[in-house]
């Protein structure tokens, strides 16, 4: 009775919340209806057809964004799986270590990679180095947790079993703790992969290169035909990416 | 005569003080292998010792039964002689030769000397049954051999050679978890095989296992141990398979040893005051 008569009261709260939220960012779902006659008219006509033009600089943005992606995870990847095993209490017994670890990359986690690219491109100016900097930024501080969720859940036993036969912690890690871990971890390098994938598209809006500088570039000239071929790239892209880490994961895990 | 006793029961008050060369000799025969003395372990969350002033000691070859209800210490007590748990108090010898309050790498040292069998066998899952049993090579050998596992070919022979004895021969190659319970088992005993221990220690060794599997494993470890005058001990909630294997018994109840002595004396009566029961609830598990 009590339990029903809670969850009565919080779908009210819930309801009011959303009420006041919508009420606040002025959204009328009735505008919104009478206003799609104009949206469908500037998809339609300046949109479509989407005008192919300099292919050359198309495919380079393309390039650009994928390694963008490619290269800021591998080298996240390597510098967390350092911090992973820095911040996991059952492998690295300095707690100060492990705390200062954890905190760093709590920091690096909780500041959008768009942020970080803002800023970045403040500091250093355009260009696809900047990308990267902030995708590895971002993508250390989520790589770093979840590498220490999965070190902390396999560490346990194997730790206790291998050094209970005399065994130092660096023999441990290489061949009891890493192959029980390794699945995880190329489960996370994929999800993180895909991510930075989308991400790097979208980052080039803020100046940081590849196929978003493009596309902000051509809207920022009206010239939408070809905004549209950019965008038709960055969807391919992304299904691209998501058929490619699917199918790594099927192969490998 | 007369020192001897003194010393030891020195000894069995669990004083601090360290044992010159000389006292441990007297007190502590060669013979035997595992001298436990006056250990004290209190975990820093709980109010009450785990483990309240044990003393015993194992001589080689020597197959010991800990049993007692749950929480009795039988687990916190064999964590505490390899030092996977830090006691509180007291002093633990392995082959004459303290372990406790010396530095880590004197202990992974004296590690090596000290196999250990899991109630869950703590294998690696994804490893083959072969890379297991090998990492009973790993605290023998350099850092960077470790690190890089380059297992000497010598020791490989001796892994395949012991693995065929326990009827694994077949499956060398086979991934640890794609094995049954016994076998998982087995292999741990191999790993543990693979350190040429003097002193095997085994945590509830059969709990996860039923009957007959349970048995094979109970004689192969009483097997190994007389073959090798190893100095084994058991931890057991079962007191049949303790009964049937063991050749002394340690009763703990509360962290105290309530019985201390040879399997054949130990009682109806004794083991009712081990485990706080009466009989008849005790033999309900069965083995």
């Amino acid at each position: 009775m009590e339990s029903r008569r809670a969850a009565r009261t919080f779908l009210y709260v819930l309801f009011a919340l959303f009420v006041i939220s919508t009420a606040f960012t002025k959204f009328n779902p009735i505008d919104a209806l009478l206003a799609q006659g104009e949206f469908w008219n500037f998809i339609f006509t300046d949109f479509i057809p989407p005008r192919i033009q300099r292919l050359g600089a198309l495919f380079t943005a393309v390039k650009q964004t994928l390694y963008m992606a490619i290269g800021a995870t591998g080298v996240s990847a390597v510098l967390s799986l350092i911090l992973g095993f820095l911040g996991t209490p059952a492998i690295c017994r300095f707690r100060l270590v492990g705390a200062l670890v954890r905190g760093f990359a709590s920091l690096l986690r909780n500041i959008p990679v768009l942020v970080w690219a803002f800023i970045l491109v403040a500091a250093f100016g355009i260009g696809t180095a900047v990308g990267v900097v902030s995708l590895v930024i971002s993508t250390v501080g989520e790589l770093t947790r979840y590498f220490i969720e999965t070190l902390d859940e396999i560490a346990g036993e194997n730790i206790e079993a291998l050094e209970a036969t005399g065994a130092g912690m660096l023999p441990v890690i290489t061949q009891a703790i890493v192959p029980a871990a390794m699945p995880s971890f190329i489960a996370w390098f994929l999800y993180c992969l895909e991510l930075n994938i989308r991400a790097s598209t979208i980052l080039g809006m803020v100046g940081a290169g590849g196929i978003g500088l493009l596309m902000t570039g051509y809207i920022k000239q009206y010239n939408y035909g070809a905004a549209s071929t950019a965008i038709i790239a960055v969807a391919a892209i992304i299904i691209g990416a998501n058929l490619l880490t699917d199918y790594l994961r099927r192969v490998i895990l | 005569m007369a020192r001897k006793a003194t010393a030891a029961r020195e000894v069995s008050r669990g004083l601090s003080r360290k044992l010159s060369r000389a006292e441990r000799e007297v007190v502590y025969p060669l013979r035997n292998i595992l001298e436990v003395g006056g250990l004290k372990k209190t975990y820093r969350s709980a109010r009450k010792p785990a483990v309240k002033d044990v003393t015993f000691s194992v001589t080689k070859g020597e197959m010991v039964g800990v049993i007692g209800p749950s929480g009795a210490g039988k687990s916190t007590l064999l964590r505490c002689i390899n030092r996977l748990v830090e006691p509180s108090a007291g002093h633990i010898l392995i082959g004459g030769e303290e372990i406790t309050g010396v530095p880590a790498s004197k202990v992974r040292q004296l590690r090596r000397r000290i196999g250990m069998v899991f109630q869950h066998y703590n294998l690696v899952g994804r490893l083959t049954v072969m890379q297991n049993v090998m990492h009973g090579r790993l605290g023998y050998m350099s850092t960077l051999r470790g690190v890089l596992g380059l297992y000497s070919e010598e020791d490989k022979r001796q892994a395949v050679k012991i693995l065929e004895q326990s009827e694994l021969g077949e499956f060398l190659y086979h991934r640890a978890d794609k094995l049954s319970g016994g076998q998982k088992q087995r292999v741990g005993v191999v790993r543990a095989l693979m350190q040429q221990p003097s002193i095997l220690l085994c945590d509830e060794p059969i709990a996860s296992l039923d009957p007959a599997r349970a048995q094979v494993i109970m004689e192969l470890i009483r097997n190994v141990c007389k073959e090798r005058e190893i100095a084994c001990l058991v931890n057991l909630h079962q007191v049949e398979a303790a009964a049937k294997y063991t050749d002394r018994i340690i009763g703990m109840n509360g962290g105290e040893v309530v019985y201390d002595g040879p399997t054949a004396n130990l009682s109806e009566q004794m083991v009712e005051r081990v485990y706080g029961k009466p009989m008849d609830q005790l033999m309900i598990k069965g083995i």
